[in-house]
C-alpha cells in the first residue's frame, strides 16, 4: 500500500468518525432543540391568550411523557407523544378571547361551545399546513376522541385512536379538571370515564404514575382508589 | 445540485410549486435564455467528446465508479422550499474524468441523471416526465452537460488532465469538482433569479445556510477517490460513500431544521390570522417594505432578511389581545389601550423560547417605542431603540394608514388615507414618533414601487 493510499485511509477513518459522531449525535440534538423551543412557543401562545390554561402544558407534558414511558411506547411514539401535547391546544386560538377570559363556561352559548368543542379539528387542520409537523396533526385532531365513539362519527375508536392521543386525553381532562374542580373529583371522573370517554389501559398506567412517589402532588389520591 | 420545482417529495409543497409552475410555464418555454443554455448544453456535449475523444483505453475498473456515480445520483437530498436538490455523484464523476477523460465523465453524468430522473419517478418519489414536463428534464440534463463540460475545460486548461503523481490526481480532481459546483451554482441561480422571480441574494445565502462547510469536505471526498483511482486501489473506493452517506445525512437533518424554521413562522402566523382575521395581505407588505427599506438603509442580505421575518412576526403579541377591543369602532378607553399595548411584550415573550428568533425579539419588542420616549413598552429613547424596531413602526404604520381592501384589516375608526396623505403624515410625525432617517428612506421605497 502506497503512502498516498495511506493518507486517504486514514483520511476516511477520520472524516467517518467525526461525521458519525455529528451526525448521530450532534445534529440530532440540534434539531430535537429547535423543535422543543417551537413546541414552547406555541404552547405559551395559547396559555397567554387564555390565562386558565396557564402553565397546564407543562404539566400535560410531564405527565404524558410518564404514561408513556408507563406503556413502554418507541422512542419515535414518545417524540411524537411531547409534541403533540405542546401543540394540542393551538386550534384555540379560533375561540373567542372572551370565553377564556371571564365567561364562565356555564354561560357559554351552543354557537360559542360549539367553537371550542371544534378546536382539536382546527388545531388538526393547522399541523396539515406544515409540514414538518405534519405527522402530529391525527394525534392532535383525535386528542379529544372518546375511547368508546360515543358522540362523534368522524373520529376513529377504540384502538384506531393514535395511542398518543389517547394518552393526552386522559392526562389533558385530568389536568383540567383537577385545576377546575380539585384533584379528587378530576380522579373520580378519570375512574369513571374509563372505558367510556378514556382507554382502560392509558388510565390504569395513568394511575399508577399518579399514585407513583415520583409524581409530585399537592394532595393525596390513593384514598379515592376505588 | 439541481432544479426540481415540480418534483418535490412533499404533497402540499409541490402541489403548490406546481401550480406556480403551470403558471409561469408557457414564459419559460419561449425564454430565450432557457433554450440558448439547452443549445449551448449540446454544442459543449459534442465539442467535449470530439476534443477529448474516446479517450485513453476503457478499464473494467471503471465500471465500479459509473456504478458508485449511478447509486449516488439515485440518492438525493431535496431541499423543498427553495425546490432544488443535492446529489453525490460528482467524485466519482471527476474520477471518471481523470481516467478515462472529461467526456467519458460528462456522459456519465448525463446519464445517470436520467437514469434517476427515471427510477425516482418509477418509485413514486417524483412526478414523472410527463406531469413534470420534459423540459425541466431538458433543463436539469443541460444543467449538468454544461456543468459537467466547464469542469473539463478547467481541469485541462490547468494542464491537470492526465495527473503523474498523488497530489497531482487529488488537485485535478478538487479542480473538476469545483468548476463543476461553480457552473453549476451560477445556473441554479440564473434559475431563480430568471425563472422563479427570487433574488440572486437569498439563493447564495440559503444554500451556504444549508451546507458551506460540506462542500469543502465533498472537494476533499473527490481528491480521496482519485488518489485511489490514480494508486489502482479500486476495491478501496467503494469506502467513500461512507463519508458521503454521512454527508447525505447531515444534509437532510440541515434541510429538515431550516424548513422547520420557516415553517415555525408559518404556523405561529396562522395561529394569529386565527385569532385575528388579519389578512396576509397586511403582514407581507409591512415585510416587503420592512425588508426594501432595511437593504437601503444599508444592513446585508441576511440581516434584511431577519428583519422581514420580524416583520410578519411583529404582532404576534394580538394573540394575546382581545379582538373586541382591537376590533372596536370608536377611541379606546384608558384601560384598553393598556390592554392593547400589552401585545407588544406578548410578542416578545412568545418568540422567546425560539434560540433562531433570538436577534428578533427585542425588535418585536420594541416596535411600538417613539424616538420622544412616549411609546411602550419601555419608554425607549431615540437612540436606546433598534434601528430594525423603527424600521417595522414606520411600514407598519403606513400600512395601518393606506390599508382598505379588506373588511377585517380596516382600523374602524377612520376611513383609509390616500398614500400621500400616509407619506404626509409620516413626515408630520417623524422625529417625534418614526426615525426621521427611515422615514426618508421609506418615502424612497415607496416612489420605487411606483404607488407615489
Amino acid at each position: 500500500v502506497s503512502q498516498g493510499v495511506a493518507l486517504v485511509l486514514a483520511g476516511l477513518v477520520a472524516s467517518s468518525v467525526a461525521i458519525v459522531y455529528y451526525i448521530r449525535w450532534y445534529l440530532p440534538r440540534q434539531v430535537d432543540a429547535r423543535f422543543r423551543e417551537s413546541m414552547l412557543a406555541f404552547s405559551l401562545a395559547v396559555e397567554l391568550r387564555f390565562p386558565s390554561h396557564q402553565g397546564m402544558t407543562a404539566r400535560v407534558v410531564r405527565l404524558s411523557l410518564a404514561v408513556g414511558r408507563k406503556l413502554m411506547l418507541t422512542k419515535n411514539e414518545m417524540r411524537r407523544l411531547e409534541m403533540a401535547a405542546h401543540l394540542r391546544d393551538i386550534g384555540l386560538c379560533s375561540m373567542a378571547f372572551e370565553l377564556g377570559n371571564g365567561k364562565s363556561p356555564i354561560d357559554w352559548t351552543e354557537a360559542e361551545q360549539a367553537t371550542y368543542d371544534r378546536h382539536p379539528e382546527v388545531g388538526g387542520a393547522m399541523l396539515e399546513l406544515i409540514p414538518s409537523l405534519r405527522h402530529l396533526a391525527n394525534i392532535v385532531r383525535c386528542h379529544q376522541a372518546a375511547y368508546d365513539g360515543a358522540g362523534d362519527t368522524f373520529f376513529p375508536t377504540k384502538d384506531d385512536i393514535p395511542v398518543e392521543s389517547r394518552i393526552i386525553n386522559v392526562v389533558s381532562s385530568y389536568v383540567w379538571d383537577e385545576r377546575m374542580v380539585g384533584a379528587l373529583i378530576a380522579y373520580d371522573s378519570l375512574v369513571r370515564g374509563s372505558g367510556e370517554a378514556f382507554d382502560p389501559v392509558v388510565v390504569d398506567a395513568f394511575r399508577s404514575v399518579l399514585t407513583s412517589t415520583r409524581v409530585s402532588e399537592s394532595k393525596p389520591l390513593a384514598v379515592v382508589d376505588s | 445540485l439541481f432544479v426540481v420545482p415540480a418534483w418535490a417529495t412533499d404533497r402540499l409543497q409541490a402541489e403548490v410549486a406546481w401550480a406556480e409552475l403551470v403558471k409561469v410555464r408557457s414564459a419559460l418555454s419561449n425564454d430565450v435564455i432557457v433554450w440558448g443554455l439547452v443549445v449551448l448544453a449540446f454544442l459543449t456535449s459534442v465539442c467535449c467528446v470530439r476534443a477529448w475523444g474516446p479517450g485513453m483505453p476503457l478499464e473494467p475498473a471503471v465500471f465500479v465508479l459509473v456504478a458508485l456515480a449511478f447509486v449516488a445520483e439515485c440518492l438525493p437530498v431535496d431541499v423543498e422550499r427553495r425546490s432544488i436538490h443535492f446529489t453525490f455523484s460528482l467524485p466519482f464523476v471527476a474520477s471518471i474524468a481523470l481516467l478515462t477523460g472529461p467526456s467519458a465523465a460528462l456522459i456519465v453524468a448525463v446519464g445517470s441523471a436520467l437514469f434517476a430522473c427515471w427510477l425516482l419517478a418509477l418509485a413514486g418519489r417524483r412526478r414523472s416526465r410527463e406531469e413534470g414536463g420534459a423540459f425541466l428534464l431538458l433543463w436539469n440534463l443541460g444543467t449538468v452537460a454544461l456543468s459537467a463540460g466547464a469542469a473539463g475545460v478547467a481541469t485541462s486548461a490547468c494542464g491537470l488532465l492526465s495527473p503523474t503523481s498523488d497530489g497531482e490526481a487529488a488537485l485535478a480532481a478538487f479542480t473538476y469538482t469545483a468548476g463543476y459546483g461553480v457552473v453549476n451554482f451560477l445556473i441554479v441561480t440564473l434559475y431563480d433569479v430568471r425563472l422563479a422571480q427570487r433574488r440572486a441574494s437569498d439563493h447564495i445565502f440559503s444554500i451556504l445556510q444549508v451546507g458551506s462547510v460540506g462542500f469543502l469536505l465533498y472537494g476533499l471526498v473527490s481528491g480521496a477517490v482519485a488518489i485511489l483511482v490514480f494508486e489502482r486501489a479500486f476495491w478501496l473506493v467503494p469506502g467513500t460513500a461512507i463519508p458521503l452517506l454521512g454527508l447525505r445525512a447531515a444534509l437532510v437533518f440541515k434541510a429538515g431544521a431550516y424548513a422547520h424554521y420557516y415553517e415555525t413562522i408559518t404556523a405561529l402566523t396562522l395561529m394569529m390570522q386565527r385569532a385575528h382575521p388579519y389578512t396576509h395581505g397586511h403582514l407581507q407588505r409591512v415585510a416587503n417594505y420592512a425588508e426594501q427599506v432595511a437593504m437601503r438603509l444599508g444592513f446585508g442580505p441576511g440581516h434584511s432578511r431577519l428583519i422581514r421575518e420580524a416583520s410578519v412576526l411583529h404582532d404576534l403579541g394580538k394573540i394575546a389581545v382581545d379582538e373586541r377591543v382591537l376590533d372596536k369602532p370608536g377611541k379606546l378607553t384608558e384601560e384598553e389601550m393598556c390592554h392593547v399595548r400589552l401585545h407588544a411584550e406578548l410578542g416578545a415573550a412568545i418568540l422567546a423560547p425560539v434560540k433562531p428568533f433570538e436577534a428578533i425579539v427585542p425588535w418585536v419588542r420594541h416596535h411600538h417605542e417613539r424616538p420622544d420616549g412616549r411609546g411602550y413598552p419601555d419608554r425607549m429613547l431615540d437612540v436606546e431603540i433598534p434601528m430594525e424596531s423603527k424600521i417595522i413602526a414606520v411600514a407598519d404604520a403606513f400600512d395601518a394608514m393606506t390599508m382598505d381592501e379588506h373588511n377585517g384589516e380596516r382600523r374602524s375608526y377612520r376611513d383609509p388615507m390616500t398614500v400621500e396623505e400616509a407619506l404626509e403624515e409620516l413626515q408630520r410625525c417623524s422625529g417625534t414618533q418614526f426615525d426621521p432617517r427611515v422615514v426618508a428612506v421609506f418615502k424612497e421605497v415607496v416612489v420605487a414601487e411606483g404607488r407615489a
